[in-house]
């Protein structure tokens, strides 16, 4: 389980995160959502080690890896994708994702794990393709598959879904699932909240870098602070909001 | 006490001028991203311009001053602008810096053309001769004009930035580039603006500190590099952090030079060298201390580099030790002398590779980690090749040592630290007398020249002209081999991914600092060896490898395609052998130069010109007919040449002709034969693209039918071009288009 | 009577990714329309090809009747574009008066600017000497805004104007922007949070995966648009 306790981020006078607390278990895929600039991005840079939080604690399956690197948050099974693609270009697809795969503590060489991985994604007959020559939809898979690759406890996946087509999001929500389904752990981060509701069993809403809302997909539909974050920041109706 | 107040002034002085010389580029670096490294070298143009008008044609004065200040230094600033820099928007710091590097060596080269460095040009202080006295001290005029230049130069930029619209537009389009436009202010007049007064403040600041040395063109150029040490002092951002940077240098300089002559005698030859170290000191000490946050920036780059394959490369391998077998006895010993730095200079520019070209680290000082391999090798006196093993393991360590600061600097800062730690190996470290650690006597240039001992091995004897100069290309294939390899390894990979995916690649479990100090061993070890080979053909002493000397070895690898070890090759023949004099009289003069601007025409294609000759050497590979027949008849000339039917001149100029020919013909065989080789070539990626569905729907017909079944559209062209590749972005929004 | 703004199909990439595809839309002088959609839907695209930041792919833009395609921002700018951009529109580093001073391009004299800004934000003319990076985030948006107020544009392009902040300051700017609609300029409104924008406008869109999915009165665009953001299932 990932948790987060008491994060504060600031960036000289500005508090980009605030005393964010949530927890992340194995085996279920968990959504993070709010509005642009609530500070979900700053959150995963915490998390993965990019960023260094100006307060707070976090913890892997109880071990404390807030001062940790970010390759060491990795070899202990914590891996990312971003939002801004960041793809090997050079690399072939399989060489994106063998250079992640996990060398000690298995038997499996790296391009079995690639392969395995592209064939697990659907996208095998890109192994050889320069990955930037892969369209957007199917770089967020290329890059899902590099964070599976490094066998992680927990990935967190950064607007996942945005520059896929609705096939491909319909697709994606299905690998999610199936990823969860094998014990891993998934921090979502998206935007479409179709896709967040369908998969998350427990999602979190930031806004202005606070925690507002946490609950399952139903109890955050109806949340009224959620529907004030989205919609705007006058009163909102409550009859309205508890329709369907 | 007089000492130390006059010596307080003419600090004061120096600082003054380091001023100037700083602030002009903090300012066009603030203001266009872009950091001149050829700064000193238009002070340096300019303070020859000066004195062109000045002394040499008898202008007065003010009017020499007016044309070269106000006129040719903001006329070229703007030029410069105009026709180089802003078609490099969009491209990375990298890039941009390495083509101010080429500008520098291309003002470098001109100046040499156009000034004979044989001749001396004494340049006379302003108003020399006149000295006040305060206080008991005697303080020359110039001192005082100096501080009142930079003085007016801090109330002028002033004034610029805060009072005047143009300069609030130009502070504006620091903030926000886009948000200025939207202003309705003109962004790429800002730039033109900055650029003017850039090289304005350079010319200014060549023109005070040439009367204090004589005037010659590398010490000018890399003087006013010292300014480098006062701007990153200001992090590159802040006017008046500069000015105090500009100050500490001055100071430290003047008192370091009035007290270090006052050493005991056996411990002051030790800091003869130091006092001109201290700018390089102070910049890499300030690096060091500098918070690593403020010196981000991202380094992404669209160069790309093509995995070798092991057919090709040992290929490549065996034609350079074959051909080198076949050419040498054809050569004559004279010829040998000039001919002897082809490989040791490949090897330095093969060891690029994965340093610049992979990992994406722009290392300045290549040459001197070469440097230490052949002080090693000169000191081991062993004539085992072996010994090659010896200086690979000196330079490899002097890399990691240079890697544990850098580990913490972004794109040009690890340029900018790099070239300090030459300098300061340069100016100080080299010019060390004899010392002794223990009984142990240490001597690095003995005092001018390395002697090498040439290796031996049972049977082999290397130590003649001949045999060292086929030595040597074997040390190069294996060398070249051995980059191979790293490129196509998990090691190889892993550099590429630390240069095309910063952030991601410690996510994916991989130590960065780990592979970084790794491949800065790596890369010295190889230069080390080179240095060691190149010491081996001729006599080097401490210039052999000093910075400048490195800069055309940086830029040629550029020009060719620093991620290719081809282009070593090139690097190697290009400026090791008289190749290009013998077919071009007076090339000397004219190497530079050329260097210098081509390297300024590169913005365009990052990935070097290598990348254009990839697909001629395909067409040849793919044709055997033509392959077979290319050999042949460079086998048939060769035959000729030995039986003495002809020179070494007309051998050359057939055999080129032949290697040019070869792709011609081939190119011409495939047009002809079917297009069926054209879709070949692009088979892989189209078929790679259509799967991934980047192709179907957009195109009128299936890539198989394009073109038979219905007309060929320009929308195919389009999607063609991107799915290879060949994407075409808009250069600002302005219509102007790139192709990259 | 041409339309002042005007969209004709309009496409628009970032490298090979095509986010805009075909869009159609008119804005007349006086009239305010607001663009909505969630995040990622093309929106802020949208407006930086009206703004001349991005030439569009395809498609023509058209202001007063007149293709401009390709036109550079800082002309537009000058000829009476107006774009306050996401995020806060100003210079952190400049002081609140240099700022102003910035406004000044299109002709104006910095006295006019002045009057004018301080006029509609009186907040401003006591920080007028402090950088704008030090203000806060209310009064770095007034600022932003304040150019819009004294440049009188004839079109002005707000994108995402309430984003992090408070309700109360949100009432204040959009308030100086109805004002400005009442003088008779043409606003595009590009809004994540929908309700103040659509408080303001004549006529909205919604846009979602790059294109217009639908179009008419601010009520019945309210309506749209909960199934948009929440995912409930669209109603009929």
């Amino acid at each position: 389980m990932l948790e987060v306790t008491g994060v504060t981020v600031r960036f000289g006078g500005l508090m980009a995160v605030r005393d964010v607390s949530l927890s992340a278990p194995l085996g279920t895929v968990t959504g993070l959502i709010g509005p642009n600039g609530a500070g979900k991005t700053t959150l995963f840079n915490v998390i993965t080690g990019l960023g260094a939080p100006t307060s707070g604690r976090v913890s892997l399956d109880g071990v404390d890896i807030t001062r940790l690197a970010p390759h060491k948050r990795a070899r202990l099974g914590l891996s990312r994708t971003f939002q801004a693609l960041q793809l090997f270009g050079t690399l072939t697809v399989a060489e994106n994702i063998a250079l992640a795969a996990r060398r000690k503590g298995t038997a499996e060489k790296p391009h079995e794990c690639a392969a395995r991985l592209l064939e697990f994604l659907g996208i095998g007959h890109l192994a050889d393709t320069h990955a930037h020559n892969v369209p957007t939809g199917q770089a967020r898979l290329v890059e899902l598959g590099r964070a599976l690759a490094t066998a992680p406890k927990l990935v967190l996946l950064d607007e996942p879904a945005s520059g896929q087509d609705p096939d491909e999001t319909e697709h994606f929500k299905g690998l999610l699932r199936q990823i969860a389904a094998d014990g891993v752990g998934v921090l979502l981060v998206e935007h479409d909240i179709p896709l967040v509701m369908g998969v998350c069993s427990q999602i979190h809403v930031l806004d202005f870098g606070q925690l507002i809302a946490r609950g399952t997909p139903e109890e955050i539909r109806r949340d009224e602070r959620v529907i004030a974050a989205y919609l705007g920041t006058e009163e909102v109706d409550t009859t309205e909001a508890a329709a369907p | 006490m007089d000492t130390f107040l006059s010596l307080t002034v003419s600090g004061l002085a120096t600082a003054a001028i380091y001023a100037v010389a700083a602030s002009g580029l903090v300012l066009t670096y603030t203001t266009t991203g872009t950091f001149n490294f050829a700064h000193g070298a238009i002070g340096m143009i300019s303070a020859f311009l000066y004195w062109q008008l000045r002394f040499d044609w008898g202008w007065p004065t003010p009017v020499a001053l007016v044309a070269v200040l106000l006129v040719a230094g903001p006329l070229f600033g703007m030029g410069l602008e105009r026709v180089v820099m802003r078609r490099l928007e969009g491209t990375s710091e990298i890039t941009r810096l390495v083509v101010t590097i080429a500008l520098l060596l291309g003002l470098l080269g001109l100046s040499v053309f156009i000034w004979d460095p044989g001749v001396g040009r004494p340049m006379r202080n302003f108003f020399a001769g006149n000295v006040v006295e305060v206080g008991g001290i005697r303080i020359p005029w110039h001192q005082f004009v100096a501080l009142a230049v930079a003085a007016a130069v801090a109330v002028g930029l002033r004034i610029l930035l805060y009072r005047t619209r143009s300069g609030v537009a130009m502070r504006a389009s620091v903030d926000n580039r886009t948000l200025a436009a939207l202003n309705g202010a003109r962004p790429e007049r800002s730039a033109m603006l900055a650029w003017a007064i850039g090289c304005s403040l350079a010319a200014l600041s060549g023109i005070l500190i040439a009367p204090t040395l004589t005037l010659s063109a590398i010490p000018l150029t890399l003087l006013i590099i010292n300014a480098y040490g006062a701007a990153v002092f200001g992090r590159l951002k802040s006017l008046p952090m500069t000015f105090v940077g500009a100050l500490v240098l001055g100071l430290l300089n003047d008192y370091a030079i009035g007290y270090l002559t006052e050493l005991p005698d056996d411990l002051e030859p030790y800091f003869r060298g130091f006092v001109a170290a201290i700018p390089a000191i102070l910049l890499f000490v300030v690096l060091l201390v500098m918070p690593a946050s403020r010196l981000g920036g991202v380094t992404r780059s669209r160069e790309i580099s093509v995995k070798p394959g092991w057919g090709g490369s040992l290929g490549l391998a065996a034609a350079v030790v074959i051909g080198t077998a076949m050419i040498t006895p054809l050569l004559r010993t004279s010829d040998l002398v000039s001919i002897g730095r082809v490989w040791g200079l490949a090897i330095i520019g093969v060891s690029m590779v994965p340093l610049i070209g992979l990992c994406g680290q722009l290392s300045l000082c290549q040459l001197t980690f070469a440097a230490w391999g052949a002080i090693a090798y000169a000191h081991l006196q062993w004539d085992n090749p072996l010994a090659l093993g010896w200086a690979a393991l000196v330079a490899g360590a002097v890399g990691a040592l240079v890697a544990l600061p850098a580990l913490r600097l972004k794109g040009i800062y690890v340029a900018l630290a790099t070239a300090a730690f030459a300098v300061l190996c340069d100016r100080w470290l080299f010019q060390f007398p004899p010392f002794s650690i223990g009984s142990h006597e240490f001597d690095l240039f003995q005092n001018g020249t390395l002697e090498v001992v040439r290796p031996r091995l049972p049977g082999v004897d290397f130590s003649g002209p001949k045999a060292y100069f086929l030595f040597a290309s074997i040390v190069f294939a294996l060398a070249l081999l051995a980059v191979v390899a790293v490129r196509r390894s998990t090691f190889g990979e892993r550099l590429i991914a630390i240069k095309e995916g910063p952030a991601a690649v410690a996510t994916c479990g991989i130590d960065v600092n780990a592979a970084k100090v790794a491949v800065f061993a790596l890369s010295a070890a190889i230069a080390g060896v080179g240095g060691a080979v190149l010491s081996g053909a001729e006599p080097a002493n401490n210039s052999t490898f000093d910075f400048v000397a490195g800069l055309p070895v940086l830029m040629v690898m550029v020009i060719g395609g620093v991620a290719s070890v081809g282009s070593a090759i090139a690097t190697g023949i290009f400026l090791g052998s008289p190749l290009m004099s013998r077919i071009f009289p007076g090339f000397e003069r004219w190497q530079n130069i050329l260097v210098g601007f081509s390297g300024v025409g590169l913005g365009k294609n990052p990935n070097g010109f290598t990348a254009d000759l990839r697909r001629p050497s395909t067409l040849v590979k793919r044709d055997p007919v033509v392959l077979v027949g290319m050999l042949v008849a460079l086998l048939a000339l060769w035959g000729m040449r030995t039986a003495e039917l002809f020179t070494n001149g007309p051998y050359v100029v057939a055999s080129l002709a032949v290697l040019l020919a070869a792709p011609i013909v081939a190119g011409r065989r495939a047009a002809t034969a079917a297009p069926v080789t054209e879709a070949e070539e692009t088979r892989e990626a189209v078929d790679a693209a259509r799967l991934a569905g980047a192709v179907d729907g957009r195109l009128s017909a299936p890539p198989e039918l394009l073109g038979l079944t219905a007309p060929f559209q320009d929308t195919d062209v389009a999607v063609l071009d991107e799915v290879i590749d060949l994407v075409e972005i808009h250069d600002g929004g302005r219509g102007d288009r790139v192709r990259i | 009577m041409t339309p002042l703004l005007e969209l004709r199909d309009v496409h628009a990439a970032y490298d090979a990714i095509e986010v805009l595809h075909g869009i159609d839309l008119a804005v007349d002088r006086g009239e305010v329309l607001a663009v909505l959609g969630p995040n990622g839907a093309g929106k802020t695209t949208l407006l930086r090809v009206v703004s001349g930041e991005l030439v569009p792919t395809r498609g023509d833009l058209l202001v007063g009747g007149r293709r401009l395609n390709g036109a550079a921002m800082s002309d537009l700018a000058r000829a009476g574009l107006c774009t306050i951009p996401e995020g806060r529109g100003v210079f952190p580093n400049l002081t609140v008066q240099e700022n102003l001073w910035m406004m000044t391009h299109r002709g104006l004299s910095r006295r006019d600017v002045e009057e004018a800004a301080f006029g509609y934000f009186p907040r401003l003319q006591e920080r007028q000497s402090q950088l704008a990076g030090t203000l806060s985030g209310g009064e770095q948006q007034m600022l932003a805004v304040a150019r819009a107020v004294s440049t009188r544009p004839a079109l002005l392009l707000l994108d995402e104007l309430s984003m992090g902040l408070a309700p109360i300051i949100v009432g204040e700017l959009f308030a100086a922007v109805g004002r400005l609609a009442a003088e008779g300029v043409a606003i595009l409104v590009v809004e994540q949070f929908a309700d103040a924008a659509l408080a303001l406008a004549d006529h909205a869109v919604v846009i979602a995966q790059g294109r217009i999915a639908a179009s008419g009165t601010p009520t019945e665009i309210k309506e749209a648009l909960r199934s948009t953001y929440l995912g409930a299932d669209t109603p009929a």
